[in-house]
């Protein structure tokens, strides 16, 4: 019992103090058995002012020592309700100055929380951004649907989601002379006779008559419509009660919000929160902050907003399974998957064999299929160390920096142009064609990966980039800004490729997920306020060329060391702030993006190194520990943080090199598991507990349908141009290639810096290419001549066959049968073809063949 | 063959349909309901909202009926009241619901009423047709904050300024710009019945001086009120308007005061007083289908000028009663109208940031026409901020503009009669003079009609009183200490 109870008490510290550090080992299980005890948080209730009200979270604590919610379903009693009442969902509402009790009562056990209430007498302090913003925000009235569109719905315009509160307060309280308040009918005002429905809203009815809402827009408007005082406290935080909770399938949580203001006072802010699921299919929450979880176990978090400051609810839905067996762990990341995996009950599948490691770990690293030679061996191969020695092998050969380079160069948008096979008339054109540049950039960037340069270097190489765009001394990286130009452009791709984060839409106005606001993404694009476009003049001499021309071919990134910035507005930025960062002075011979490149790579960086290692996780995994790869933010939490954060530190420690990144992924035990799930882990899609199977990028998959066929594709450039022989499909520089099949398979036209735009999906037109298309009937003939013209046994040819296409030896039962098939078409040279023809075809439209398992 | 069989199949199922579609519709059979309590607004609207609303609701009135509220069901569509209190059989809504009169509805692809629901609305309407709780409850109606002073409408005499500050009147000097009276209505009290001391309970819409200065008009909440300024006394005191009284305009004999206000996205209302009698002279319903908040009669008081916020401007022929022109341009609310002494220009501010300028005649706005490039600019007064007030200075061709926090600015309408080859003559606004406001917020200008006084108030809570000429601030005008108002 004493250690029941030293356990509560810890329970409500870390309830009291919900912002303190992640408690994830410490979450208590799932309350079973019979109820011992009760916990009401807060312990007690201070309500300040009318209307004030606190949301209580009451807590069962069971004979497992686990808790459970029981704010719904206890019954809770106010002992004097002309002092304060409580609702059916346990919220407490003050009434009148003076105290009371609030009874608790469950399942035969009693708690009583104590309520004092203050402040309801005289003169109220009512604050437009801290209480009327939250209303109207909650209500739905400031939603980019309705009013707080660009152009405003029917006349009314708000800021989008409230966050400009002068704004707003201009149209509701000064615009048209005041048309929309009257103070003193409040009842009658626009503002509420329009959202109860009173009078014809075109947004329906939004707002309840006698509502906590509409209470305190009535108080609002008697009060006179005051704005409030510029030393009026703000809300600098918000916490969510509890944190994380270990829940049961169809179970409940209320959460309770907490705001916390800039002079250290907190109020329960859940009545006017919002609240909304990020994993739909596992939970589910209403209005007022009530979490159900649904049918699916797993993990799953509740996005929490309150006045542009969110905050998570996390889930965790474990299952119930016998004993978990765990194979060993061989590295960091396994010990944060299996730690994981054992909180989720969730059983992982058994390695992979070595025939399935090859071709997946030389799919994933080098774009390339093994050879049936390079299968035969690795499975032969009795050291005990051949899996880590093979990934360290794979990362030395250059169809690693091939294939990495392809990557780089769907995010760096390597995008080329036509190119044709014109040789020129003698004539040297003043500027060189972009595709020149393409190439330049492409060479680097496979050349940086083949030197394995560190990728903060590889990044501040890239970001610092500047000089001529044509003729001698280009900087190959300068493609990077030829291809975006404008600051705007640089700072949402700098944003995405590097750090992770999209902050586009802080450009325009804060982010509606996020904490950025319009301060925070100027300042990030005040680091490149000193590029300047210079164009030469007819006296050779350069200028600069006009804002929004720049960017062309031929033209010079120069340094401006006076230049600004200005957003839509007139406000002028000058100097440059990193996220969450202060305002750094830039001396004017310093280019402020060296000191961007160098708060990247500082290791208290929070972005950088973890950006970099989710996205390379994605890479290997088929889904980034943050989905999608390049969105981290809170409201979007990783599968698992502790591993998200351990796999950053390490990549930080290795001075930020990328071949140990992978060398780490591949040698791990959790991606050497098996594809084939177990009876306990085929619901799981995030948790890595089996290796999810993907279909191959379109790149490797024609490459892997050429080496199987032994017909090399030549590619054509969009404008006419060949590209050498033998270039492979992961070796194409640019985004200007013609070729249905790479199309069809989602080659990106690298139109942004999102890995997203990259198709992965499975389509029926993809399906029937391969089925019925000529790229893979015309290729068949050179396999099926070298086949006919091979006088081994036939077991020896099927044998190598099902080495080339799938890096293992076929079973008896498969042998059996194209034996079968081959024999009894033996008539003749024609039928024998065209049976070696048909087992080709059919290889190679099996799954087992086009996804990387 | 199988074509065949299913041409022959499809034509058998087509067959009911075709006679359904040719057969009359049957009229909704007729149920009693057994029911004691009284049938309440509420319990029909689900009804409405269910098989009506789709097509008689917010912006979508098809028929211009609008079902979605208790006022709009009364005042019905094109074809009249939607419903007779206590004759239900007279009744559009009943008829046509029920299918005994055409067009039926709703219509054929929509689901009909139920017997049940149809019997219950005949019941509502037979029982007088009870209007929402809340409309027959008295507004609740609490004091005005003292910490609301703003400035919404103000008058100017040569001699004097009477300005609103919040729910008070006080009359300054100009000279001296010492306060000479408070205009009080002992009528106004408190929960207690105590005199608040105020001109109004409510805030300050609209002030208007009668021509001859010996009168003004102030319109509040529900309320206009015509005081004596030589005595201080309320003469009248006009009720029962739905909103607040927000532009008054006394005819230019002096004979009759124009109020107009409304409930702003319903009808206007707009009602004559004779000023003599304080009798009620007559009314122009739905002449806007938003608030009227500006209001001007022309020197010969033949025609009344109306600003609404639906956008329009109108030019309305007292005698008749019928708008005879409608101006359109504005691109949002229209706030206030005036008119050039010699009828030829009319000028009008709008949340719009515009001040558009109008030819009385032919009621477009004036623009100017380079017959070149055959590019047609319209001339307007461009600002940054929502324009409040336009008010004509005296007999001149100038303006005052006002509104926001940008500079009061005074404004010469030029007319360029100098045909030369590539303009046709047109009225071009040139800036005279700015009147600096500090960071006031504001909502009310206003000129003597010789322009040697300035005047502008707003949000901060005082006038300031500038020299028309120089520009320069003569006194800031604050009201007296208010009186504390205990709740």
């Amino acid at each position: 019992m004493r250690k029941r109870f030293s356990f509560l008490i810890g329970l409500g510290i870390s309830f009291v103090l919900p912002l303190a550090g992640r408690a994830a080992d410490k979450v208590p299980p799932f309350g079973k058995g019979s109820l011992i005890a009760l916990t009401a948080i807060p312990q007690k209730i201070e309500l300040n002012g009318v209307d004030a009200c606190q949301q209580l979270i009451v807590t069962g604590l069971y004979a497992n020592n686990g808790v459970r919610d029981l704010t719904r379903s206890a019954t809770c009693r106010s002992e004097n309700t002309a002092v304060a009442t409580v609702d059916t969902q346990a919220r407490v509402t003050a009434v009148a100055d003076g105290a009371t009790t609030i009874v608790v009562k469950a399942d035969g056990q009693t708690i009583r929380v104590p309520v004092v209430v203050s402040g309801t007498r005289g003169e109220q302090k009512i604050n437009f951004t801290n209480d009327i913003i939250p209303v109207l925000t909650k209500l739905g009235c400031n939603t980019g649907a309705c009013h707080g569109k660009a152009e405003g719905q029917n006349g009314f315009k708000l800021s989008l989601l409230g966050f400009e509160p002068q704004v707003d307060y201009h149209a509701l309280v000064r615009e048209s002379r005041g048309r929309r308040v009257i103070p003193t009918a409040s009842e009658r005002s626009l503002l509420l006779l329009k959202p109860v429905g009173a009078i014809g809203h075109g947004g329906g009815k939004r707002l309840e008559v006698g509502s906590p809402e509409y209470r305190i827009l009535k108080r609002w408007l008697a009060a006179g419509m005051p704005f409030g005082n510029s030393d009026d406290p703000k809300v600098v935080a918000i916490s969510v009660t509890p944190q994380h909770r270990i829940l049961d399938v169809k179970a409940q949580q209320q959460l309770a919000v907490t705001a916390h203001y800039s002079d250290g006072s907190k109020v329960d802010a859940t009545q006017m929160a919002e609240f909304r699921t990020n994993d739909s299919l596992l939970l589910d929450v209403d209005k007022d902050g009530l979490v159900t979880t649904l049918g699916q176990r797993g993990e799953g978090s509740i996005m929490v907003r309150y006045q542009g400051l969110v905050t998570v609810f996390r889930a965790t839905i474990p299952q119930e399974t016998p004993a978990l067996a765990f194979p060993k762990a061989s590295n960091l990341i396994d010990e944060h998957v299996f730690a994981k995996l054992r909180a989720l009950g969730i059983p992982p599948s058994a390695l992979c064999t070595d025939g399935e490691f090859i071709r997946r770990a030389s799919l994933d690293i080098t774009g390339t299929l093994p050879t049936a030679e390079e299968a035969a061996k690795f499975i032969a191969d009795k050291d005990p160390k051949k899996r880590e020695k093979l990934v360290d092998e794979l990362l030395q050969r250059p169809a690693y920096a091939a294939y990495f380079a392809l990557k780089w160069g769907d995010i760096l948008r390597v995008r080329g142009g036509t190119r044709d096979n014109k040789k020129g008339n003698g004539k040297k054109p003043a500027v060189d064609p972009i595709h020149k540049r393409a190439d330049e950039f492409h060479a680097w960037i496979r050349k940086s990966l083949q030197e394995n340069k560190p990728y903060d270097q590889f990044v501040r190489e890239v970001l610092t980039a500047q000089g001529p765009t044509s003729g001698s001394g280009v900087q190959p990286q300068i493609l990077w800004y030829l291809e975006l130009k404008t600051p705007e452009r640089l700072v949402d791709d700098t944003a995405q490729a590097f750090l992770g984060t999209r902050i586009q839409c802080a450009q325009c106005h804060h982010h509606p997920f996020e904490k950025w606001s319009q301060d925070d993404y100027w300042g990030l694009a005040a680091f490149f306020a000193r590029i300047q476009w210079q164009a030469v003049g007819k006296d050779k001499k350069l200028r600069p060329v006009r804002f929004r021309e720049g960017g062309r071919m031929g033209q010079v990134l120069g340094y401006d060391p006076k230049g600004k910035l200005e957003d839509r507005h007139g406000k002028v930025y000058d100097k440059p702030r990193a996220l969450d960062g202060d305002p750094i002075d830039v001396p004017e011979n310093v280019d402020p993006r060296q000191k961007l490149a160098d708060w990247m790579a500082s290791p208290e960086n929070p972005f950088f190194a973890k950006a970099l290692v989710n996205r390379y996780w994605g890479h290997f995994f088929g889904r980034g520990l943050v989905d999608p790869l390049d969105d981290l933010r809170i409201t979007n939490p990783p599968s698992n943080p502790d591993l998200l954060e351990a796999l950053a530190q390490d990549f930080i420690r290795s001075k930020f090199d990328l071949k140990h990144l992978v060398r780490t992924i591949c040698t791990s035990t959790t991606y050497q598991l098996s594809s084939l799930p177990n009876d306990h882990n085929r619901g799981d899609m995030k948790h890595h507990a089996r290796f999810l199977p993907r279909r191959l990028p379109a790149e490797v998959l024609l490459d892997a349908v050429d080496q199987v066929t032994g017909s090399p594709t030549e590619f054509t450039a969009m404008g006419g141009y060949k590209f050498p022989k033998g270039t492979r499909a992961i070796e194409l520089p640019d985004a200007y290639v013609s070729d249905y099949f790479l199309t069809v398979f989602g080659k990106p036209k690298r139109e942004s810096a999102c890995e997203c735009e990259r198709e992965t999906d499975v389509t029926l037109a993809q399906r029937v290419h391969l089925l019925n298309g000529s790229t893979v009937s015309r290729k068949l003939g050179s396999r099926v001549a070298r086949l006919m013209a091979d006088k081994r046994p036939e077991d020896e040819k099927i044998k190598d066959i099902y080495l080339s296409f799938f890096a293992r030896y076929p079973t008896a039962d498969e042998l059996g049968a194209i034996k079968q098939y081959l024999a009894e078409r033996s008539k003749d040279e024609r039928t024998r073809s065209a049976a070696y023809s048909d087992i080709l075809w059919a290889l190679i439209n099996t799954k087992e063949f086009i996804f990387n398992h | 063959m199988r074509y065949f069989f299913s041409l022959i199949l499809s034509v058998i199922l087509a067959a009911p349909l075709w006679g359904q579609k040719s057969a009359d519709v049957e009229p909704i059979p007729v149920v009693q309901l057994k029911r004691k309590e009284p049938v309440l607004f509420d319990d029909i609207v689900p009804i409405l909202r269910n098989k009506c609303f789709a097509c008689h609701s917010a912006n979508v009135t098809k028929g211009e009926l609008d079902l979605s509220s208790y006022a709009s069901i009364v005042k019905g569509g094109k074809r009249g009241s939607a419903i007779k209190p206590g004759k239900s059989a007279e009744s559009l809504l009943v008829q046509l619901a029920g299918k005994t009169a055409r067009p039926f509805m709703p219509p054929k692809r929509e689901p009909p009423l139920t017997p049940t629901e149809l019997a219950l609305l005949k019941l509502w309407i037979d029982q007088g047709a009870r209007p929402p709780q809340s409309q027959q409850a008295k507004i609740a109606q609490t004091p005005l904050s003292s910490s609301v002073r703003l400035v919404r409408a103000l008058a100017l005499t040569s001699e004097r300024t009477i300005a609103a500050f919040g729910n008070q009147i006080h009359l300054f000097d100009n000279k001296t710009g010492s306060l000479q009276r408070s205009l009080v209505d002992p009528s106004v009290v408190d929960t207690n019945q105590r005199p608040l001391g105020v001109a109004h309970f409510g805030l300050i819409e609209a002030l208007a001086i009668s021509p001859d200065r010996k009168l003004l008009a102030s319109g509040s909440f529900q309320e206009a009120l015509l005081w004596d300024l030589q005595t201080g006394k309320v003469l009248h005191k006009w009720t029962g308007f739905a909103d607040r009284a927000v532009a008054l305009a006394f005819s230019n004999d002096g004979k009759f005061l124009a109020v107009g206000g409304g409930i702003p996205t319903a009808d206007a209302e707009l009602v004559f007083f004779d000023v003599a009698t304080g009798q009620r002279v007559k009314a122009f319903p739905r002449i806007h289908s938003d608030t009227i908040c500006g209001l001007c009669f022309t020197a010969d008081n033949r025609f009344l000028i109306t600003a609404s916020a639906d956008m329009s401007v109108k030019i309305l022929d007292v005698s008749t009663g019928k708008v005879v022109k409608k101006l359109d341009g504005h691109t949002h609310h229209v706030v206030d109208v005036g008119v050039q002494a010699d009828g030829a220009i009319i000028a009008s501010a709008g949340t719009d940031k515009k001040v558009r300028l109008w030819d009385f005649k032919t009621g477009e706005q004036l623009t100017r026409i380079n017959r070149g490039g055959g590019q047609v600019t319209i001339m307007a007064v461009d600002r940054e901020q929502p324009a409040c007030q336009v008010r004509f200075v005296g007999n001149s061709n100038k303006i005052i503009v006002g509104g926001g926090s940008e500079p009061v600015t005074l404004w010469e309408l030029q007319r360029i009669d100098k045909a030369s080859n590539y303009y046709t003559p047109y009225i071009q606004p040139r800036r005279l003079r700015a009147f600096e406001i500090g960071k006031d917020y504001i909502y009310a200008v206003a000129a003597t009609a010789d322009g040697k006084f300035v005047a502008a108030g707003g949000e901060e809570g005082v006038v300031r009183l500038f020299d028309g000429e120089k520009g320069q601030l003569l006194h800031t005008l604050a009201p007296p200490k208010l009186p504390v108002i205990k709740r």
